[in-house]
């Protein structure tokens, strides 16, 4: 205590109880702000920056990153947050509700008398409960299609409104099946997500190919191009310097000519092999050919292609090759040498579509596309950006549906069960831990609760009809219907979570909460804030430092 | 055909290179650095071929995407958000604009009130209006501002429009972590290796890549990039990352970076000091490998100690502590400089300019700068002048050192590589005068072992505003009543009106470079880094430092080969 004071005579220190008030505000500061959120009734927020950019959205870890947070708790929860965010891709806003209920009973409980290492132990037991509740309750069956419908459009409800969910919904199921493949792990990147400002956000559509955002790039070459031989290549076709460390010696102008003509008979001889490709298969039919390439095509490659009428896309995106080759066949060419009609995938459609000064390049019509684009559309920026947050946030949902093969019921049917056991466990644990798995238990309410209120009902009426339901009919998973404030079964409702969102939920929560109530000494030093801390085992968490006392 | 990444206070070099456009007799292809487009509403636009990367919150009054392709929304209404739940509208407090940043809105809206005459001119772009809207009220170049102490953030005197693809902002939750942003400017650390943990992000490296490509995929011969990235934070990291990406997806590319170090910084604790030494000494390690050629930027005496004594210049005023002032120099000599590879008739291929600036292996080179310039014409005798023309004077150069005319040319010369002495024993080197016709064009001069480029621009360099006002006159003796001050010597204040002053950059490619590298090396070896603790959070462990210990002993090996050359150069007062 001291020791800081020498070092740095401006550093502020708090202590015990004063550290655990601050923690505490930070946690219920963040809490109350992501709180009018949740479910599907909550409350969509527009931020509007200082010079004038909108932002729309309701997913909490979007807010928590658009908010200028300075509070250390809060910044090291809104950490905790992006990393689920990364890891599973949603539940951030439960996740934060959590921890500020937490922190909340538990002070409860320390105001009593309770030391925080006790509330610790209780909470550990109660987190190893609820886990063993989380399993019992989680449906583990084959994913049917119409399962996946049902946790995409729970995820998707809670982030825009109903008529586009219910849109996205569809869309985003049939881009993860038609991208699935047995016996794989699914790679969401094979999704790809196009944004076009264009018509209104319900015209977002699931192109069964490609959309790539740039075209060709010559006045003469075809704009449409119907059943057509695609060659992907990673080959350049502009002329430069060569690829080694080479520098061009020259003495005289006509010297320098003749290596610059050498340089580009060099790149001609390699459009040349793609033209003689395309006389090749071309010939005697009607098909068109087209060339997507990673690296660039100059001008007059772009002509000599032209003349031909192939199409020629240059700096196509690289994930755009490995794409190209599930969607359209054949494969991604490194050199022309050795080409032949093996390497070439087909699409029953190329075209393109130009809005403003953006080329858009549909390839569409693939005979069994193993990568597909969902195409955005939307009148502002901002609306595109949202959809595209909630796409995403689908598509997670559903690909950690297909990973766990398990669901929970939704509505804040898994806490209400979870309470329940608590509420009896609670009296076979022994010592004063057993208050600790007490303020867990209570902490769980705070999801049911939420859900209710922003939904316009009486929390705790809500509350007891849930309690009333969940004991008349053991075993029965319980939710909230928001639309009514009464109980319902989930199940018949189609409404489920993640089971690794849960999962996680509770893992992160109780870390979390636990950090900042062992922590009893916090230092402000000069500007910039440090905490100190008990355990290094979460340092990863943040990058505050606490120091035992 | 460049990208750069801009961080902070580079950005004077973008606008001053804007400024030129409404000029009509040029010798600058523009085509090279500024792109056609068209926005929804079919106005063509001109806009810069650049990507900014930034950390959020410091744009200020500068909308994320721009006012060019997405008028401002007036009024948003929470209509807007298509929701049939409750909305809430958060308004954040709007930064205020400083004046003549809303002279030019002014300046924008009477232009868009004007019919617009199709035949007249197609290009429809708010850099001609300055040429245009002369009618009563001066417009914001011919008014004199005094922006020096509003200017905070780069957006503040930023002039054209940027296309909405330009400005990329890392989210300052990653960037800075769970440290906080703890208020006054002590918040924004964050060193190399956390930069290049942000740029490994899928989605900060996806969206910057895609920038990159869809500014690539517009240019029909891409020659290169230019980089230029302050490189005593994680924008080093960040840099590095993306030279990564270069190496791999423009490989027959050039790149040529600048490293920038500005003269603001003063880290109050050892730690943070340390933290931004260890992100430079990083930066110069990692971003030397990976560029074809690295140019040091610095107005310190020295590349990592922050307290060296910044260079001064004889006819120039500035603040060292004011980030706007000390970096309108840089950016006056990027524009300089980057002339060679922009003029309209003959431009150097940036391949030739870096092949030639880095011979055996030596990827840094130094640079230097004369402003304002006065050729060997010019009556070098005289104290001073009122020359309306170049608006300042260049103080009688100390010749000692210096051999025949070509060295007269370029007293003035201010090393901005840092403790590098410039002009002296180069192995090869690329000079631009602009805006002096007294000296000659000339390419690659057979005189060995010297390989040389002069490149030279009609154009003088625009010093309107937003350009601050930092060069100086000598207020005439005789006007002084003062008897007092009659014996003392002229004094020099900020003459406010110079419009337009000629300059002169050199990078050169010289053994004396070795006497700025090797003290970096020194310091890299003497840092212990399991004592930092802020290094220790960013993850740097011993033998990632080693590493970097490594990458600079490889840098100076290239520079060892001639022990004797080094210390014959030694005289670099003259340049200061």
């Amino acid at each position: 205590m001291a020791a800081i004071k020498t070092l740095n005579p401006k550093a502020e220190v708090a202590r015990a109880a004063q550290a655990l008030s601050i923690n505490i505000s930070g946690a219920r500061g963040i809490q109350d702000v992501l709180r009018t959120n949740l479910g599907p009734k909550g409350t969509m927020k527009m931020l509007v920056s200082g010079a004038g950019d909108i932002k729309i959205t309701k997913d909490g870890n979007i807010l928590l990153h658009e908010m200028q947070i300075q509070h250390p708790t809060a910044s090291m929860i809104a950490k905790a947050c992006t990393a689920q965010d990364d890891v599973i891709g949603d539940g951030t806003t439960s996740t934060v509700l959590l921890i500020g209920e937490m922190l909340k009973q538990a002070e409860i409980q320390i105001q009593d008398g309770l030391h925080p290492r006790l509330i610790a132990e209780g909470f550990d037991l109660a987190k190893a409960k609820a886990q063993e509740v989380l399993d019992e309750v989680k449906i583990s069956e084959e994913m049917s299609r119409e399962r996946l419908c049902q946790v995409a459009r729970t995820a998707l409800r809670t982030k825009v409104h109903s008529e586009l969910a219910d849109k996205l919904t569809e869309v985003c199921v049939d881009a993860v099946l038609a991208i699935k493949e047995d016996q794989m792990p699914l790679d969401l990147h094979m999704v790809e997500i196009m944004d076009m400002q264009h018509k209104t956000e319900l015209d977002t559509q699931l192109v069964k190919g490609l959309v790539l955002d740039h075209g060709g790039r010559h006045p003469d070459m075809p704009k449409r191009a119907t059943n057509a031989y695609i060659l992907t290549c990673n080959v350049s076709m502009e002329y430069e310097k060569t690829e080694v460390t080479s520098g061009f010696f020259y003495k005289s102008a006509e010297d320098r000519d003749k290596l610059v003509v050498a340089e580009r008979e060099f790149i001609e001889n390699r459009v040349r092999k793609v033209i003689e490709l395309k006389k090749k298969v071309c010939d005697g039919n009607n098909n068109m050919f087209v060339v997507i390439n990673q690296k660039g095509i100059d001008p007059m490659s772009l002509d000599m292609l032209a003349k031909e009428g192939i199409m020629g896309l240059r700096r196509a995106k690289r994930r755009n090759m490995e794409r190209l080759a599930l969607a359209c066949g054949g494969m991604a060419m490194n050199s022309f040498d050795d080409l032949d009609e093996d390497c070439l995938g087909y699409a029953g459609s190329v075209y393109e579509h130009i809005l403003g000064e953006t080329k858009y390049t549909f390839v569409e019509e693939t005979k069994k596309p193993h990568s597909v684009t969902i195409l955005i559309k939307g009148p502002y920026k901002h609306t595109l950006t949202q959809t595209k947050d909630a796409i995403r946030d689908g598509l997670r949902a559903i690909k950690n549906a297909i990973d766990d093969a398990a669901l929970v019921p939704g509505a804040g049917a898994f806490e209400m069960a979870a309470y329940d056991t608590l509420m009896k466990f609670e009296s076979e644990v022994k010592g004063r831990a057993r208050y600790g798995v007490r303020a867990f238990a209570d902490a769980l309410l705070v999801i049911p609760k939420t859900l209710a209120s922003n939904s316009g009902y009486d929390p705790l009426d809500s509350l007891v009809k849930l309690r009333e339901e969940l004991k008349n009919n053991a075993g029965v998973p319980v939710g909230l219907d928001i639309s009514t404030g009464e109980a319902l079964n989930p199940v018949d409702a189609g409404i489920f979570d993640n089971y690794c969102v849960k999962r996680h939920m509770l893992d992160a929560c109780s870390v979390i909460a636990l950090i900042n109530k062992s922590c009893t000494r916090l230092c402000c030093c000069s500007t910039n804030l440090q905490v100190t801390q008990p355990t290094p085992r979460h340092k990863d968490l943040s990058c505050l430092m606490h120091i035992a006392s | 055909m460049s990208t750069s990444n801009v961080t902070r206070e580079l950005v004077t070099i973008q606008e001053s290179s804007f400024v030129y456009d409404s000029t009509t007799p040029t010798d600058i292809n523009h085509d090279f650095l500024f792109r056609d487009g068209r926005t929804p509403l079919r106005q063509e636009t001109y806009t810069p071929r650049v990507l900014c990367v930034d950390v959020q919150g410091s744009l200020h009054t500068l909308p994320a995407l721009g006012t060019l392709y997405s008028p401002p929304h007036s009024h948003p209404s929470t209509s807007d958000a298509a929701w049939e739940g409750p909305v809430q509208m958060i308004h954040q407090l709007s930064q205020e604009k400083n004046q003549y940043l809303m002279d030019l809105e002014e300046e924008e809206k009477r232009y868009n009130s004007q019919p617009t005459d199709e035949d007249k001119d197609i290009c429809v772009d708010d850099l001609i209006v300055s040429t245009k809207g002369e009618d009563n009220t001066t417009a914001s170049t011919e008014k004199i501002y005094d922006l020096s102490k509003s200017v905070r953030v780069w957006s503040d005197f930023l002039r054209p429009h940027l296309h909405p693809n330009s400005i990329y902002l890392l989210n300052s939750l990653h960037v800075y972590g769970g440290r906080g942003l703890a208020g006054d400017g002590e918040g924004d650390l964050w060193g190399f290796p956390s930069g290049t943990t942000v740029f490994q992000r899928e989605d900060v490296e996806e969206e910057i890549t895609d920038r990159i490509r869809l500014l690539a995929e517009s240019c029909n011969s891409l020659q290169g990039f230019q980089l230029l990235s302050d490189v005593h934070n994680g924008m080093g990291g960040v840099s590095s990352g993306i030279l990564h990406h270069f190496a791999d997806d423009y490989g027959s590319k050039d790149t040529i970076t600048f490293a920038i170090t500005p003269p603001h910084l003063s880290p109050t604790t050892t730690q943070t000091r340390l933290l931004t030494q260890a992100a430079i000494l990083q930066s110069y390690a990692e971003l030397s490998q990976l560029s074809s050629v690295l140019v040091p930027l610095c107005l310190r005496k020295s590349i990592f100690d922050l307290t060296a004594p910044v260079v001064s210049f004889p006819s120039l005023l500035y603040q060292e502590d004011n980030a706007y002032l000390s970096s309108s120099i840089l950016g006056a000599f990027l524009e300089t400089a980057s002339t060679v590879y922009r003029t309209r008739t003959d431009p150097l291929p940036l391949a030739a300019l870096t092949h030639l600036l880095t011979p055996t292996g030596r990827k840094v080179a130094g640079a230097g700068i004369v402003l304002p310039y006065k050729g060997l014409n010019e009556d070098s005798e005289v104290e001073y002048s009122e020359s309306e023309r170049w608006g300042s004077v260049v103080e009688r150069g100390d010749r000692k050192g210096m051999c025949g005319g070509e060295r007269e040319m370029w007293r003035g010369l201010v090393p901005l590589s840092a403790g590098a002495c410039l002009t002296n024993n180069p192995i090869s080197e690329v000079q631009v005068v602009r805006g002096n016709s007294s000296t000659k064009s000339s390419r690659e001069e057979n005189k060995s072992p010297l390989e040389r480029c002069c490149v030279r621009a009609v154009d003088p360099l625009k010093t309107t505003p937003p350009f601050p006002a930092i060069f100086t006159k000598l207020t005439p003796t005789t006007f002084n009543r003062d008897p007092s001050m009659r014996k003392t010597k002229p004094v020099r204040v900020v003459d406010e009106r110079v419009r337009s002053v000629s300059s002169a950059g050199v990078i050169q490619q010289c053994p004396s470079l070795c006497q700025m590298l090797r003290p970096a090396l020194t310091a890299a070896q003497g840092l212990d880094v399991t004592k930092v603790t802020l290094l220790q959070e960013e993850g740097l462990d011993k033998d990632a430092w080693c590493g970097v210990v490594e990458g600079l002993q490889k840098l100076l090996l290239a520079y060892d080969t001639t022990p004797n050359q080094e210390m014959e150069c030694s005289d670099d007062d003259d340049d200061d």
